[in-house]
Formats: C-alpha cells, sequence, structure tokens
C-alpha cells in the first residue's frame, strides 16, 4: 500500500492522533527527520518507526535528526523506541532536558510505581539514560539543544538528491521562554510529607520548540504545541518578527497546539505561509475541550482550502465493548466515556521531485480527513 | 439513682437514612454511620453519669471513687451488618483538568490491564464523597468501579463508586535521590 519516495521528492507525512503527534520529513535521497513520536492505536508501538518501516525506509541508516518539541506525553511517547533505533541521528530537544532544576523537579515522579496511568516522566527517564549512555561512549556533538533562530542542521546540495539545500532552523524557546518555563515549574516541585500524585501537565507548551524547514525554494514550518501570549518576547509574536523568516514562506505547516484558538495567531498566516499553504494538525482528544473545537475549524478553514486532520475528533465514543450492566452504569452515572487514543490517521504530502518541486499531492490514510 | 444500667443498643433507632446510600451511589458508608452513632450514645451516657458524679461530689463533700457510681457498658448485643461489594469492572483515573461542576480524568481499564486500554472521562463533582473533596487536584489518583453491593437481607443493587487513593507521602530519600540522578544526568550528558 504504501511505497518510499523518489530520492528527489520531499515528503511531509504527520501521523496521530493514535497516543499523540509525530511528523516525518524526507529531505531528499534516504535522509529523514522525525518530529516528536506517537503510538499506533494498532501496533501499540512508535507510529514513526511503523510507518518507515512500512515503506522500506531503514530507519536505523535514514532517519538523520530527532526533534523533541516539549514533554508532553502527547508528544513523547516512544521517543526513546525511536532514539534506540537511530543511534546515529543527531538528537535536538529544548533546554530543559540538559537543565538540573527540571530534572529535579520531574524525576521524583517517575517513582510512582503504584500509579498505573503512566505520565510522560517515565518515558523521559528513559531518553535520559539513552542520551547518558551515548555521551559516556564519547559520541559526542550528537546532541543539540533548540533555541530561538538556531540552525541544527544542514545538509548539503551534493547530499541532497535534487540538488538543493537543506536547512533545519528552530525558532523557539526563545531565552524569556525559558525563564517562564522554569518559574511555572516551581510549582510542580514535590513536597515532603504529602501525598502522592501522578506528574500533572504544567504549561511545557510555552517552551516547544518550532522548527523551520527549508529547501531550497521551499519551506515548511512546524509549529508544535507553541501557544500565544500577551508579551511579545514570548510565544508566536516573537517567532514572527524572526529574522530568518523574512520573506520566507512556508507551503505547509503544521498547525500548533491542534488548532486551538490560544495557539493562534493572525501574522503567521499573513507573513509566514502561502495563500495556498496546506494545514496539518492531529486532534486532541483528552482534555475537557475537544481539539480543534467547530469554532477553530471555522477559523482555520477561512485562513486555507487545505485544511486536514489525521482523525475526526468527533468518532471518539469508547470503543471498547463491555457488558450490558458495566454500559448501564456508565450511561448512568457520567453519560459515557470516550477513547483517549482515537486510530492512528495518516496525512502525506509529497511534491513532484527536481522536476517541479511547487507542485503537491496529498494522500490521507485510515482516519485522516479534510476538515 | 440508677448506676449499673447498660448502654441499650436496641433502643438505638436505625433508620431508612442509615440504610441508604449516598446520593449517585457514592461511598457505602453504613457501617461508618452505625459506628458513629453507637460512639456518640456512649459518650452521651458517660457525659450524663459524669455530671451524676460531680454532682454527688459537691453534695457529700467527701471523696467517691468513680467505679461506685458507674459501670463500664456492656455490649448486650452484637449488632452484625454487612454489605458486600463485587466489582465488575474498574478502572484507575488521574485528574487532568477541574471545571466549576466537573472534573476530567484520564482512566486506564485495570480489569483489562493486558490491552492497556486509555480512555477518558467526565465526572460531575457532586458525585464525590465530602471525604474526596479535599483530594480532588490536577494528578490525583483514584479509583472507579462499577459493580455490585449485596446486603444482608440479599438486596442486590448495582452500584459506581469513586475513591481517591491515598498514596505514599513523598519522603526525603525519594526528593534526593531524584536530585541526585538529575545532577549525574545534568553532569554527563554532553550538549552541544
Amino acid at each position: 500500500m504504501l511505497d518510499a519516495p523518489a530520492y528527489d521528492q520531499i515528503e511531509v507525512t504527520l501521523i496521530g492522533p493514535g497516543f499523540g503527534e509525530s511528523a516525518l520529513i524526507h529531505l531528499g535521497n534516504n535522509n529523514w527527520v522525525v518530529i516528536d513520536s506517537c503510538i499506533d492505536s494498532n501496533t501499540k508501538k512508535p507510529a514513526a518507526l511503523a510507518y518507515l518501516n512500512s515503506i522500506g525506509v531503514n530507519a536505523s541508516e535514514a532517519v538523520k535528526l530527532i526533534i523533541i518539541t516539549h514533554w508532553h506525553d502527547d508528544h513523547v511517547r516512544g521517543i526513546s523506541d525511536v532514539l534506540e533505533a537511530c543511534p546515529d541521528a543527531l538528537v535536538c530537544a529544548s533546554s530543559v532536558l540538559s537543565n538540573e532544576e527540571f530534572l529535579a523537579t520531574v524525576l521524583p515522579f517517575k517513582e510512582n510505581n503504584l500509579i498505573a496511568n503512566k505520565s510522560g516522566v517515565e518515558e523521559l527517564s528513559k531518553i535520559l539514560n539513552i542520551l547518558e549512555k551515548r555521551s559516556k561512549a564519547g559520541v559526542k556533538h550528537k546532541l543539540k539543544r533548540a533555541f530561538s533562530d538556531r540552525e541544527v542542521y544542514r545538509l548539503d546540495s551534493s547530499e541532497s538528491g535534487h540538488g538543493v539545500d537543506c536547512n533545519i532552523w528552530t525558532l523557539s524557546p526563545s531565552d524569556k521562554q525559558f525563564d517562564k518555563f522554569l518559574v511555572e515549574l516551581t510549582k510542580l516541585v514535590p513536597e515532603i510529607k504529602r501525598t502522592k500524585y501522578r506528574a500533572p501537565s504544567c504549561s511545557a507548551n510555552h517552551s516547544s520548540i518550532v522548527t523551520l524547514i527549508k529547501i531550497g525554494g521551499q519551506s515548511f514550518l512546524f509549529g508544535a504545541d507553541l501557544e500565544e501570549t500577551t508579551d511579545v518576547e514570548t510565544g508566536w509574536s516573537v517567532i514572527v518578527s524572526s529574522s530568518i523568516l523574512a520573506n520566507v514562506k512556508s507551503m505547509i505547516f503544521k498547525v500548533p497546539h491542534h488548532g486551538s484558538e490560544n495557539a493562534h495567531n493572525n501574522d503567521v498566516w499573513k507573513q509566514m505561509l502561502h495563500g495556498s499553504a496546506y494545514a496539518i494538525l492531529t486532534p486532541f482528544n483528552r482534555g475537557v475541550k475537544k481539539l480543534p473545537a467547530p469554532g477553530d475549524v471555522k477559523r482555520l478553514s477561512s485562513l486555507t482550502s487545505n485544511l486536514f486532520s489525521t482523525s475526526n475528533i468527533a468518532q471518539t465514543k469508547s470503543s471498547i465493548k463491555r457488558s450490558s450492566a458495566v454500559e448501564k452504569s456508565i450511561k448512568e452515572t457520567i453519560g459515557g466515556i470516550r477513547d483517549l487514543e482515537p486510530k492512528t490517521g495518516i496525512i502525506r504530502l509529497r511534491n513532484s521531485g527536481s522536476e517541479d518541486q511547487e507542485s503537491w499531492a496529498c494522500e490521507l490514510f485510515n482516519t485522516a480527513c479534510k476538515l | 439513682m440508677k448506676t449499673n444500667d447498660l448502654l441499650d443498643y436496641d433502643n438505638i433507632e436505625i433508620n431508612d437514612n442509615d440504610m441508604a446510600m449516598d446520593s449517585n451511589f457514592q461511598r457505602i458508608s453504613i457501617l461508618d454511620h452505625l459506628s458513629n452513632k453507637i460512639e456518640n450514645a456512649f459518650q452521651l451516657q458517660i457525659t450524663q453519669k459524669e455530671d451524676l458524679l460531680n454532682t454527688a461530689i459537691e453534695e457529700d463533700a467527701k471523696p467517691v471513687s468513680i467505679f461506685d457510681k458507674i459501670s463500664i457498658p456492656e455490649f448486650k448485643k452484637e449488632y452484625k451488618s454487612k454489605i458486600s461489594f463485587n466489582p465488575i469492572q474498574e478502572w484507575e483515573g488521574y485528574v487532568v483538568d477541574i471545571e466549576k461542576d466537573s472534573f476530567t480524568a484520564q482512566l486506564v481499564d485495570i480489569t483489562d490491564l493486558e490491552h492497556c486500554v486509555t480512555e477518558v472521562a467526565e465526572f460531575p463533582i457532586l458525585d464525590l464523597s465530602d471525604n474526596d473533596i479535599p483530594l480532588l487536584q490536577p494528578g490525583a489518583v483514584f479509583r472507579w468501579s462499577l459493580g455490585y453491593t449485596r446486603s444482608n437481607s440479599g438486596v442486590k443493587r448495582r452500584v459506581s463508586q469513586i475513591v481517591f487513593r491515598q498514596l505514599p507521602k513523598w519522603t526525603r530519600s525519594d526528593i534526593e535521590k531524584a536530585n541526585s540522578k538529575a545532577n549525574k544526568f545534568a553532569n554527563t550528558i554532553v550538549w552541544e
């Protein structure tokens, strides 16, 4: 069903939700980038590895860069397996992963073996063990901190297969975002003699890594979960004013934070994207508010006619078959429950190769749909 | 003055409310409730006898042994009431979001841990028992059980109960261990 892209074809694939989201980018000539990780709803394994395997790509040789945008568990689940499977890949993560204060705050939650609901801390701990092992083995310059306007990877035109350079920048987090995150983190510090609890979520979204990939005249923007703020030195406002982005208009946009309004910035659409840009997103089903909300879909649809989601969020009623007594009790007490992990869908965009790099085709697999 | 009367459990009134469960099938509190009632009745009787004793001391102005005046109540008959609960479905949940009237929780089906199914649901805060309300916070862990209760008289009811778990407390050792690991990772992982 699935075939590998030609050596000179650029591909952008978004997989989700399963549990989270993952993006794969073929830069050309079998050089791949993986941004975040999600678990496939069928195989319960990292979807990025399953996808590459299904199209006949050997991940251990082909993946050159892995970006971990932030530590929320819908973005890191299974990333340690991806790291293990791609030992030569450069790993790029936010500075928080190398911050002792951050690690000291979250690692106590890893010891909470009494809880069946695992958090992203277990994954974080596995990642740290892998990175420590690599560092001890003397694998240097394979770990890069991400911050505003940093070029983290370059693929020369002679190796790219289509004859043009590839450059990858991280556009966030800004210094101020990072500082704010550390302040926010202090609220999570476990207190001695206080009853244990599962690691709660904090505003890690504000320290998300936004990634810009430029391949010749084409560019692609991956918004992670970065939200907008009222402070011009943080959020999307600081990115819009980035000097790296002067006259750069992206053809593909991974919509930030599942299309939510609090991640929206009009200037991003006006200044950073083509008028006919493909906007791709994964839905979010875990909170009180499901994302994207109907209003979000309406807003995004008014900005592009090419809006796609890996799954239709409305179809999330629990798929588990239980006895009639249990079903009746659920209905009587809380009305109903829903799947946290709707079926995994795939949006795949490929261009026509070096002959016509600006012509794109979109394919949808499984639950993926146009919004 | 009667000084040797027994605590009369037959006169502790058990009404319908004692036998009913909290609204919306919350925690079953019958045994706790009866226990409190018995204790209250006992306390009341002791208080009455102490008042009598004090009065006697004042009147006679001479030492009186407390054992001359009151006796330790004895159980006249043992009250037995048992309600068994048989769960047919259980989840472990943790609180993700809290709104004004409800909270959202992520659930792991612990009846079927092999398939590791994760679901999400919204619960009315009104359904929580008073004891659990202070424990409601993001990250708090609870057990949600659906099942049947059966009383002595054979009455069977389908019930749903939420009980927040009192997990162990963080210890100094937990924190020190984490600090030590954090220090090790920060110093050994080489970032560019």
